[in-house]
């Protein structure tokens, strides 16, 4: 058998890993150790194991990765604390570790593997011996509740040790630069980790500054920290007050959260029970008003109580609406097992950096937006990052890292994917377009344009096949996805210094802001958060441009799409009488959407239009308004797109 | 709200019933097949034709109301109505069956019916009450006149009943080439 130039740097480097596994499993056993073995140790030897999977995994060693498997599992749950490390399993693990080095050689060589049955039902059985998960309780305990609810299963247990075993548990706070925070990161933990265990380290948005990285960092020490920079903070974490003396091994019947859980159909009912109120209520309203114009005295008591309950509707719509509402966090866990689950199926360093997981949205919205972003998670590793080697000349740093961060922006969630990658090749991409007739030159695309056809169907970029992302499914999906959400998405790339991909969503579907608009005898409904701003426009006051109407509006030309021709309604064309443009789009697609009257804002309710008129585009879906009536919501930027994409035959090009 | 709406859809059906036994006393039991249950079929009028569908089907009946059309659709598609809070998409069954609509004074009724996982409303004539039919009574349907969306024929009354094919009547197909 001879080599491939893959096979010999597998072999350099398992062997290499295999090294420094068998050093620290002699650490672990060293008698110097006694009965407690530090778990930074044992976490050490837990992700070499990972890693040596991992590689082999990808280059095809399955048999050495079938074992490394074995050997992790095993790994992880003495970490957990679940397998007592004992003499047995410590012979155990050293037995596995030259086996591995068996089978790594013998991958060079034309040898016989060694059988390794027997030690894997060995493994296999001492992991089945495991006790169940440890309940360290961390919402006990006065964290900040985003700490308390991000600790992962082996955190939670060290942090349950260290209470058992009397420590201290102290919360830094330290703030660093963007720019320098890796060096100044590592600085600090290595001088926590002489005092004491790191069980947490928790990044989060600069609170003070916004070019700032804020950590808070959970830690167990035998003394009082000290000798700390004057710029990081720390205070101690009081202990719960009555931690049973001996660990709990079953789960006690009572909640201990105060949560209860709610079949989301029960809310869709509830949340459609205050939309009607909130009909009924503007209906009432009305009445109420007449009322009071024709016996203002009498009335005083109606209009009084009418006010009151629109009030308490009000905050009872917020009240549901909150139901609805859940953290990120739910999500953000699925997003790390898949980041963990492609770094080790193709063995490359990804660090995944998740802010915000406390920002809540609407329940629908984040189970909806679940595969888009995992599928902006995998385009990142496919077509963003580099491999190390690429990496490392370009002096990056072996490891890639995605960032993803959410937060609240008034009534949108904005959420971005960053990775710090190659960026996009918009060379590439203007080959493409003129391959595919879209310009003549590659001259015509601006940059901002060449990333905005990323999102058309066909664009992607990547000419390699990849099992993960490469299943026919582009940004172009992505994008259909979170418009159906009411969303927009943007792409920027810096070349060679990785791209951003920004998703904006509503908190909520439930209940959108409108505007009531009229077009060619027809009211409908306009989303307030697609429209940048309304502007009156008076007969004569469009220029005309080769067959199309534009708008001028300050320094900007605007083409014009009018509604009642985009619908074809024969309600009447509205002609050169006067009217409103409806300002929306982003970018290079932005127009002005010409309507012939503007009327009040309302809180509606947005239903499904169901599957016989789902497909209609151009409108996002129906609301009821007042009394058993219904109108239309349309979907601008739908309408924006279809035309830009000339689907009426009247757009530009 | 439902108050509001003077018309009693519950009202309709028991009627109907009353009147067609009147009208033809014991004709079900006349071909029948000996032990075979009947099942209950709600009959209505379009296009000067009478329809029926399997009661098990209709949902509700409701009475004229405000209805919002959908650009961008066919011409059978009247558009959507609201009923207690949900959206309800309504086809005007003398344009989807390719029917005149005889019937000078509008529509009278839109019989919603139930139609995979949610429901669309069907705008009719008048509606003609609940009948009987024995399964094995109905014949397979001729040709024109519509008769792609019928699946089956019987005779009632003296009267020729046409069998809805609410599948092919509410078929998306327009729809996925629209989108």
């Amino acid at each position: 058998m001879t080599l491939s130039r893959g096979g010999r740097e597998f072999l350099a480097e398992a062997e290499e890993l295999l090294e420094e596994l068998g050093e620290e499993l002699l650490r672990i056993s060293s008698p110097e150790q006694g009965a407690v073995v530090s778990p930074h140790l044992i976490n050490a030897v837990f992700r070499g194991a990972h890693t040596l999977k991992g590689l082999a995994g990808m280059l095809g060693y399955t048999v050495i990765s079938g074992l490394a498997h074995h050997l992790e599992n095993l790994l992880d749950l003495i970490r957990l604390g679940r397998v007592p490390l004992d003499d047995r399993i410590r012979e155990l693990l050293f037995a596995s570790v030259d086996t591995l080095r068996e089978l790594v050689r013998a991958s060079g060589q034309d040898g016989l593997s060694p059988d390794i049955s027997l030690l894997v039902a060995q493994l296999s059985a001492c992991s089945a011996r495991s006790a169940g998960p440890s309940l360290a309780h961390p919402e006990r305990l006065l964290l900040p509740s985003r700490m308390s609810g991000a600790l992962t299963e082996f955190e939670e247990h060290r942090l349950h040790e260290t209470l058992r075993s009397g420590r201290r548990l102290s919360l830094v706070n330290a703030s660093f630069l963007l720019e320098s925070f890796d060096r100044e990161l590592t600085a600090l933990l290595a001088l926590l980790r002489s005092q004491g265990e790191v069980i947490s380290t928790l990044p989060s948005p600069g609170r003070r500054r916004p070019d700032a990285i804020d950590f808070q960092i959970l830690m167990g020490s035998d003394a009082p920290l000290r000798a700390l920079p004057a710029e990081v903070t720390w205070e101690a974490v009081a202990p719960p007050p009555s931690l049973p003396a001996a660990p709990e091994r079953g789960v006690s019947a009572r909640s201990i959260s105060g949560m209860v859980r709610v079949d989301i159909g029960l809310l869709d009912e509830l949340m459609a029970i205050v939309g009607e109120l909130a009909a009924t209520q503007s209906t009432l309203m009305a009445a109420v008003a007449e009322l009071q114009r024709a016996a203002p005295t009498a009335s005083v008591g109606v209009v009084k109580s009418a006010g009151r309950m629109g009030k308490k509707l009000a905050e009872l719509q917020t009240g549901v609406m909150a139901l609805r509402m859940v953290p990120l966090k739910s999500l953000y866990d699925k997003l790390t097992r898949i980041v963990k689950k492609i770094a080790s199926e193709e063995g490359r360093e990804l660090e995944l950096l998740l802010f915000g997981a406390e920002t809540r949205l609407d329940k629908q919205i984040i189970e909806d937006i679940a595969d888009p972003l995992m599928h902006l998670v995998r385009n990142a590793v496919d077509h963003g990052i580099e491999p190390p080697a690429e990496r490392l000349a370009k002096g990056k740093g072996g490891r890639g890292r995605i960032t993803i961060t959410a937060g609240q922006q008034g009534n949108r969630v904005v959420i971005e994917v960053a990775d710090d990658g190659r960026g996009v090749d918009l060379a590439r991409v203007r080959q493409r377009a003129v391959a595919r007739g879209v310009v003549a030159t590659p001259d015509e695309l601006s940059d901002r344009e060449a990333l905005e056809l990323i999102f058309e169907p066909g664009f992607s970029t990547s000419e390699v096949v990849s099992e993960l992302s490469g299943r026919g499914v582009g940004m172009d999906v992505v994008k259909s996805n979170v418009t159906l959400l009411s969303g927009t998405v943007a792409l920027e790339s810096e070349p060679g210094r990785g791209s951003r991909v920004i998703v904006s969503l509503p908190i909520t579907l439930a209940i959108i802001r409108t505007l009531l608009i009229e077009a060619g005898g027809e009211r409908y409904g306009v989303p307030l958060a697609a429209i940048r701003e309304t502007v009156a426009v008076a007969p004569g006051e469009l220029l005309t441009h080769q067959g199309n109407e534009l708008l001028r509006l300050r320094e900007m030309t605007l083409p014009v799409i009018r509604l009642d021709r985009f619908f074809s309604l024969a309600g009447g064309e509205s002609g050169e009488s006067p009217g409103f443009a409806l300002v929306a789009g982003g970018g290079a697609r932005m127009a002005g959407i010409l309507v012939d009257g503007i009327g009040s804002q309302q809180d509606l309710v947005l239903k499904p239009l169901g599957a016989l008129l789902g497909g209609v585009r151009g409108v996002a879906g129906a609301a009821e308004i007042g009394d058993e009536q219904s109108i239309l919501l349309l979907d601008l930027p739908g309408i924006i797109d279809e035309f830009y994409r000339g689907g009426n035959g009247r757009g530009p090009r | 709200m439902d108050h509001d709406d003077p018309f009693e859809p519950l009202g309709v059906i028991p009627a109907g019933q009353e009147t067609e036994a009147a009208a033809s006393p014991g004709e079900p039991s006349a071909d029948s097949v000996p032990g075979e249950a009947a099942t209950g079929f709600l009959r209505f009028t379009a296009g000067g034709l009478c329809f029926a569908v399997e009661i098990g089907r209709v949902k509700e009946i409701l009475g004229p109301r405000q209805v919002t059309p959908v650009p961008r659709t066919p011409h059978w598609i009247r558009g959507i109505i609201s009923h207690r809070g949900a959206i309800i998409s309504l086809l005007d069954l003398c344009g989807r069956l390719g029917l005149d609509h005889r019937s000078a004074a509008g529509f009278g009724r839109i019989v919603v019916v139930r139609s995979g996982g949610g429901v669309a409303g069907l705008l009719v004539d008048g509606v003609r009450g609940v009948v009987s039919l024995l399964l094995s009574s109905i014949e397979p349907p001729g040709e024109g006149g519509g008769r792609d969306f019928v699946a089956g024929t019987t005779r009632q009354g003296g009267e020729e009943l046409l069998l809805l094919n609410l599948e092919k009547v509410l078929d998306l197909e327009w729809n996925s080439t629209a989108a």
